[in-house]
């Protein structure tokens, strides 16, 4: 923004116009900013701030009902339906470890090798950048409802797996779902599927910011096409692999939707779909301990935090010099 | 150029302003201009009832019931509004404070409600107001009190009992099972026809008729111990599994449906155990398949759950006479009878005719037990379901699950809510 001020007045009159113009468009910067940060501040900010008191105090429907100090927190210690020691698949906070480091390796994968597809020159790539793309566009509770007909006892994969003689692979229970087996892994099945695309996106983005010089010189060198991935394209993709493992565990971390519709709110077939935020949902709307249901919350809030500032410790800044 | 600049950010500002004023102006008058009609009509009372909807015909009798009530009651206005998913749509109203004046409540999480203060107690209202109780199945009414209260009254109830279908029944040639061995053999009649199997869901609400049935069942008599972890049970369950697992009955999902009633409908199942709900069910959605209904079978002893919602009204509610008015008729007889005769669901009291066709039904009342334990049992509940599943794919023995199940029921007594 071209601010044509103060070049004609000059002197002490001049100084102090140009000062209070400078003034003013701070002042108008902050008038537009301030209507949307007055709804971060109080629809984002704020109930956290807000969760974090809560869950000091034994808090039902209508509100507090005592203060508990700690308490919350030691019984989240010693609650076995949240976690156990050892590791043990079927309770809510291994369920999420357990998903998220699956889910992760395996979006990453797909969603590069989709950006390697998509970045080569065939034809129709602007075709299959939307393709891969649109799964992620749609709503994953409409997805979930598709999938659930479609993994059903006589459904659609029920019928291929048969049709083509594997029918061994169908889980004891027959509904994908329904299988204490086979249920969370069907979610992680649908999800890498759904967000393959958005990682495609991502990586897309950085392979097409690597400096075609650096291939020139590799094919001068004679290099195999493998090795030019693996020794090039790949450690050069570094800015990519920290930008999208990042979102891509924090995501997991936090699955709720997809859980919540396959078992109907409950956790699933044997705790097998029980994550961290359901069993948060769970607490809070069932039982209306919304007090603990905080105290879940905040935990969850930390370890994010803390697995993402390793993250970042472990991996360095996302930057590289070629 | 600065002032061109100073002109748009003051004509923006203006235009933000106005508009608010406006709104605020609008929202002031209009209030104004409700209250003053209300005030030149005769004083009429607006109050709103929450439901949930399970189906077009349950709508339409409740509509059909609020237009007898509006007639006869000139001077309340009902506002009914559905509720999808309804806990937590009415939970959000709660702590809003601004609930619904009357709505439903499941037995399931009525002593929840109770317990945390947001439902008014009303048997001295209904007494002041000489509205008897007598007419109400009692086993019904003792699952809306608490403490000593009462906090509402069951607008409907059923309980489970036992469909077969008549093409296979016939088939197979199969006499109506009465106990645990009969329906065992005419599930292995049925599997040696070539028929559908009888079906069995792997969930505490059907399983439990069957835990009273062996003397079992989740508290003792006072509602103060849990017996969870009783060989009664584990035997039950066994038996219960072992059916499945023999091959003469089939869970829904295995069946490929969401629920034992459409296996009935798609004939996947040859026998089911639901409820009342299964009868309209079938009338709407399947209605080419026949069917008959008969007594839940039984074991050492009849055992049966009894399922049933009540009308309650809110204690933070701002219209608590005319709300109340509007229980007695929905709990009156009249009421009663257009809901039942509009739906086709089970009259609670017993001077209302219920529909024709549900005598099994009715012939259940005396063994049916509420689907209602503790304050807290929300909880206790899914662990069960999940516990019986993890137990019937073999993740662990009965018994495990069931000592699972006892020390989460334990835990949820000793919190008291």
């Amino acid at each position: 923004m071209a601010v044509a001020t103060g070049t004609k007045s000059v002197g002490r009159a001049g100084r102090e116009t140009l000062g209070s113009a400078r003034l003013r468009e701070a002042l108008v910067g902050y008038g537009f900013v301030a209507i949307p940060m007055g709804f971060f501040l109080l629809f984002f900010i704020f109930p956290i701030g807000y969760a974090f008191y809560i869950s000091f105090f034994d808090w039902g429907i209508l509100g507090k009902i005592s203060y508990l100090g700690l308490q919350n927190y030691k019984d989240l210690w010693h609650d076995d339906l949240f976690w156990t020691w050892p590791p043990h698949r079927g309770t809510a906070f291994w369920n999420t470890l357990y998903y998220t480091a699956i889910t992760v390796p395996a979006q990453m994968a797909l969603g590069l090798v989709l950006a390697l597809a998509v970045n080569a020159r065939i034809r129709g790539k602007s075709f299959f950048r939307a393709a891969y793309y649109f799964p992620s566009l749609t709503s994953s509770a409409a997805i979930t409802a598709v999938a659930i007909y479609l993994l059903n006892s006589g459904g659609l994969l029920n019928a291929t797996l048969e049709g083509i003689g594997l029918g061994g692979l169908i889980p004891d229970q027959r509904a994908w779902f329904n299988d204490s087996d086979t249920a969370l892994e069907s979610i992680i099945g649908l999800n890498v599927w759904t967000t393959s695309g958005t990682i495609m996106l991502f990586y897309l983005a950085t392979l097409q910011s690597i400096p075609t010089d650096v291939y020139e010189a590799a094919a001068i060198d004679g290099t195999s096409r493998w090795r030019t991935f693996w020794k090039i394209t790949f450690p050069l993709l570094k800015p990519g692999h920290f930008f999208v493992a990042v979102l891509s565990v924090i995501g997991c971390l936090k699955l709720f939707d997809q859980a919540f519709i396959v078992s109907g709110g409950k956790g699933g077939p044997a705790y097998s779909t029980e994550t961290a935020v359901l069993y948060l949902y769970q607490t809070a709307i069932t039982d209306q301990y919304w007090g603990y249901a905080a105290t879940i919350g905040v935990v969850l809030f930390v370890f994010i935090f803390l697995f993402t500032l390793g993250q970042r410790l472990l991996f360095g800044r996302a930057e590289i010099g070629y | 150029m600065r002032r061109r600049k100073h002109g748009v950010v003051r004509a923006a500002a203006a235009l933000v302003g106005t508009a608010l004023v406006v709104g605020v102006t609008a929202g002031g008058t209009s209030a104004k201009t409700d209250g003053l009609t209300a005030k030149a009509a005769p004083a009429v009372t607006t109050i709103t009832l929450a439901h949930w909807n399970s189906s077009d015909v349950e709508l339409k009798a409740l509509r059909a019931t609020l237009a007898a009530f509006s007639k006869r009651n000139k001077n309340i206005k009902v506002n009914e509004i559905s509720l999808d998913p309804y806990p937590e749509g009415m939970l959000a109203r709660f702590a809003a404070r601004k609930p619904p004046d009357i709505f439903y409540v499941d037995s399931s999480y009525l002593l929840d409600w109770a317990s945390q203060g947001v439902l008014e107690p009303i048997g001295d209202d209904l007494q002041k107001a000489g509205f008897s109780l007598n007419k109400f199945y009692p086993r019904l009414v003792s699952a809306f009190r608490y403490k000593g209260q009462l906090y509402g009254l069951p607008k409907d109830w059923s309980p489970l009992a036992m469909q077969v279908n008549t093409a296979a029944a016939s088939k197979a040639k199969i006499k109506t099972p009465a106990t645990w061995s009969q329906l065992k053999a005419a599930g292995q009649a049925l599997k040696s026809a070539g028929q559908p199997p009888i079906c069995l869901p792997v969930e505490l609400a059907r399983i439990l008729p069957f835990m009273f049935q062996n003397n079992g069942g989740v508290l003792d008599k006072a509602g103060k111990k849990v017996i969870v972890n009783s060989s009664a049970n584990t035997n039950a369950v066994a038996t219960y599994f072992g059916w499945i697992q023999s091959g003469i009955a089939r869970t829904p999902a295995q069946l490929g449906v969401g629920w034992c009633g459409e296996a009935l409908g798609k004939e996947k199942a040859s026998i089911a155990f639901e409820g009342n709900w299964v009868t309209s069910f079938m009338h709407d959605t399947y209605p080419n398949v026949k069917y008959t209904t008969h007594a839940m079978v039984h074991n050492r002893a009849r055992g049966n759950l009894g399922f049933d919602v009540s009308w309650s009204i809110a204690k933070d509610s701002k219209n608590k006479a005319a709300a109340l008015t509007l229980f007695k008729f929905l709990e009156g007889p009249v009421g009663m009878k257009t809901w039942t005769s509009n739906v086709g669901y089970l009259p609670s009291r017993t001077d209302v005719t219920p529909p024709p066709g549900r005598a099994p039904y009715l012939k259940e009342a005396p063994y049916a037990r509420p689907w209602q334990f503790a304050p807290g049992f929300g909880k206790v509940v899914d662990t069960a379901n999940s516990e019986l599943t993890a137990a019937f794919e073999g993740k662990k023995s009965i018994n495990q699950a069931l000592d699972a199940i006892q020390s989460a029921a334990e835990t949820a007594l000793r919190r008291g809510r």
